[in-house]
């Protein structure tokens, strides 16, 4: 991609937290192919050194950052080495999802807490502390939740995390507001029905995958590159007029029926 | 009027103010891109974490002579070198440049043998067409007739063995794996010549950079020269204070030749350009046999090991192994090479291009068929140097590379941080450079 188009990311530094497999590493890999230099997060050693190692095989340039979101203290001290690498950055992705599907009746305090302290109160500390380097710097800062169509309807089975997206969408309303004026547009995505690891035994199921056939309009499950580029639409100079927004990547499945 | 001795007296050259990633950028604001004035800078001109590290290490200690103190960078430095060095090195001695590394691995080579109970061990063999710095001791050792010329009366005796160039030294007939076990057959002649009980080392540059353009060994090569240094009770000294530290792909460019020396320098990369620093590495056993002995390597600057030198050493070294760096410069090699292949693989006047990592040669001759290289008198290799930084490309011609008369090459070590749009930015002030030197 030439750095004239829309879409390049070139010259940008980016944050994507989960980013060491998965969704999150597809992201990564699909920021790095388009110019910016990509921070790597994971609370795994091991697995941060193998993405980063990856993404620079491939001709990126990508910086370990290992921390675990819910540790606040871990997370000043890779804030502060972020800030020493690079000293600022353009692009902030909150990508890290817990999940917890048990019912209703069956939830302690504890992990309800531990649940919302992964999904929501960490990327509201991490988006204070990248705004302020943001607006120190006077960037044309993006920041890009990584919500889930969880966030916008409900299923039985699913409250904390349902709780969590749901706050996560109002997150993202609320700082688009605060934020816009300081040159930050903020926006998530919502993704629906993909193939991910942990939904590996529902991608194993015939019937869902049936089920899917019939209730999202595109018929099928989605695939793990499928999202990244929703995201890359959202943190590239093409979107420069979108704030507040919740893009759902879910093969037509909200809006179909 | 300037006050500065420069290079050359005839050279008028511009004022470099700043840096910014891949470009240097002069007084009137004209960006070059670096590929290698010296195969120096490999992160980049404008590293924050790098430059962070040197000025947190100033605010803490500057200064602390070796004589009475180590220090924390030093200290971290050396482990971090030993844990990712070949096998068998152990110790680390910081130096502040590659001259400085080479000429305390000769005096490290001799004093070893001396303790050891071999004084008549005093021979060093090094090879032809090879540089090991400018100091009279690695003056010596370098095999480059140009710059030994003038000072040969005061250079101490080092015998020179061919150098292992496969494109002109490499019969016809010949397969690489005969031609590497040939050329390190010199190494044993030379040796016997001598008399075994004599010699006391033998230095190389795994892949020759400035004076032949980056040529590798063939296979084979140093898994034979490290077996008659071993018969011989040889030292093998590895000189990768250009080919080191990343630059072939490999942290230690010895790994890709599946050999560990003696004796290892480094300079250059290991400071990336943001300090002076090298460093020579020794194995257990050679340590031990000082530690064991007399306790004292009779040698010392006043600054070795120093705190922010080491610092910024540590800060780079990080750099490379934590972000994936070393992959980054085998993939990036093979697409600037396979770029230089096809821009210039069909040129009439280029013979060959070659090299390892971001480590390249081209290889210029007046003759692709016959492999005959210009008339040394029309100064090629200068006056691409000179075309191609007019153009916007800072690179590394040299001339003499056949004999130390004969023979041009263009060398290019960008940093490791090039991305692929930024090749054009390399070939491109080539193509433009040769279609007006030749
Ligand atoms: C292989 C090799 N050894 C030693 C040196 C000398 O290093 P310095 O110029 O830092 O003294 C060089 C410099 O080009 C070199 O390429």
């Amino acid at each position: 991609m030439s750095d004239t188009s829309p879409f390049s990311l070139a010259g940008q530094d980016a944050l994507i937290t989960g980013s060491s497999s998965g969704l999150g590493f597809e992201v990564a890999q699909l920021f790095a192919r388009s110019g910016a230099r990509v921070f790597i997060n994971g609370r795994s050693e091991d697995r941060v050194r193998g993405a980063v190692e990856k993404i620079a095989s491939a001709g990126g340039i990508a910086f370990p950052l290992v921390f675990d979101v819910s540790d606040t203290r871990q997370m000043a001290d890779a804030f502060e080495r972020l800030k020493n690498v690079i000293g600022k950055l353009d692009i902030l992705v909150n990508n890290v999802g817990m999940r917890d599907r048990r019912a209703f009746a069956e939830f302690d305090a504890e992990s309800v807490r531990r649940l919302l302290d992964a999904d929501l109160v960490a990327p509201f500390l991490l988006a204070q502390k990248v705004s302020e380097l943001m607006i120190a710097h006077q960037t044309r800062g993006r920041i890009v939740n990584i919500s889930s169509i969880a966030g916008l309807i409900a299923q039985s089975g699913d409250a904390a995390y349902t709780m969590a997206k749901s706050g996560l969408n109002g997150l993202t309303r609320a700082l688009a507001a605060e934020l816009g004026p300081k040159g930050i547009n903020v926006n998530a995505v919502a993704p629906g029905f993909f193939k991910t690891d942990p939904n590996r035994d529902a991608v194993a199921d015939p019937e869902v995958a049936a089920w899917l056939a019939r209730r999202t309009s595109v018929g099928r499950w989605g695939e793990p590159h499928e999202l990244a580029p929703a995201v890359l639409f959202l943190a590239s100079p093409a979107a420069s007029y979108i704030s507040g927004q919740i893009l759902a990547v879910d093969g037509g499945y909200l809006a179909h029926y | 009027m300037s006050h500065v001795f420069p290079r050359h007296s005839k050279l008028n050259p511009p004022t470099a103010v700043s840096g910014e990633g891949c470009y240097l950028i002069d007084a009137s604001g004209k960006r070059y891109f670096d590929s290698g004035d010296a195969a120096v800078s490999c992160l980049g001109h404008s590293d924050v974490e790098v430059t962070k590290a040197i000025k947190a290490q100033l605010d803490k200690l500057a200064f602390a002579h070796t004589g009475f103190f180590t220090s924390e960078p030093a200290e971290e430095l050396a482990d971090l070198l030993v844990a990712n060095a070949p096998e068998g090195i152990e110790r680390v001695y910081f130096v502040s440049g590659g001259s400085e590394a080479t000429e305390a691995a000769i005096k490290l080579a001799r004093q070893y043998h001396v303790e050891k109970g071999e004084p008549q061990r005093r021979h060093l063999i090094a090879r032809k067409q090879s540089y090991h710095g400018n100091t009279i001791g690695a003056l010596s050792a370098g095999g480059n007739e140009w710059r030994r010329q003038q000072f040969a009366p005061l250079l101490i005796e080092v015998s020179h063995i061919s150098p292992c160039y496969e494109y002109v030294l490499r019969g016809e007939a010949e397969s690489a794996e005969a031609y590497g076990l040939r050329a390190a057959q010199e190494l044993e002649d030379e040796i016997l010549r001598l008399g075994p009980d004599t010699v006391m080392a033998f230095m190389a540059e795994p892949v020759v950079g400035a004076t032949l353009g980056a040529v590798p060994a063939v296979e084979g090569y140093f898994k034979r020269i490290r077996e008659i240094c071993d018969q011989y009770g040889v030292l093998l000294i590895l000189d990768e204070v250009m080919c080191g530290m990343g630059r072939t792909g490999y942290l230690f460019a010895c790994e890709a030749d599946g050999v560990s020396p003696d004796i290892l320098c480094i300079a250059k990369g290991l400071g990336a350009g943001y300090q002076p620093i090298g460093a020579m590495l020794c194995s257990g056993e050679i340590y031990d046999t000082i530690a064991n002995g007399t306790g004292f390597f009779q040698h010392g600057h006043t600054y070795i090991g120093h705190p922010v030198a080491t610092a910024a050493g540590l800060a780079v070294v990080r750099a490379l192994l934590d972000r994936g760096l070393m992959s980054r410069v085998t993939t990036m090699g093979e697409k600037l090479r396979s770029a230089l292949v096809s821009a210039f693989g069909q040129h009439p006047n280029i013979g060959d291009i070659r090299g390892r990592g971001l480590f390249i040669g081209l290889e210029i001759v007046a003759n692709r068929e016959t492999k005959a290289p210009f008339d040394p008198s029309l100064g090629i290799a200068g006056k691409m140097k000179k075309a191609a930084f007019a153009e916007g490309l800072v690179c590394y011609p040299m001339s003499g590379t056949r004999d130390g008369k004969n023979g041009d090459h263009v060398l290019l070590a960008p940093p490791f941080i090039m991305t692929e749009e930024q090749i054009p930015d390399i070939v491109e002030p080539l193509r433009k450079a040769l279609s007006k030197v030749l």
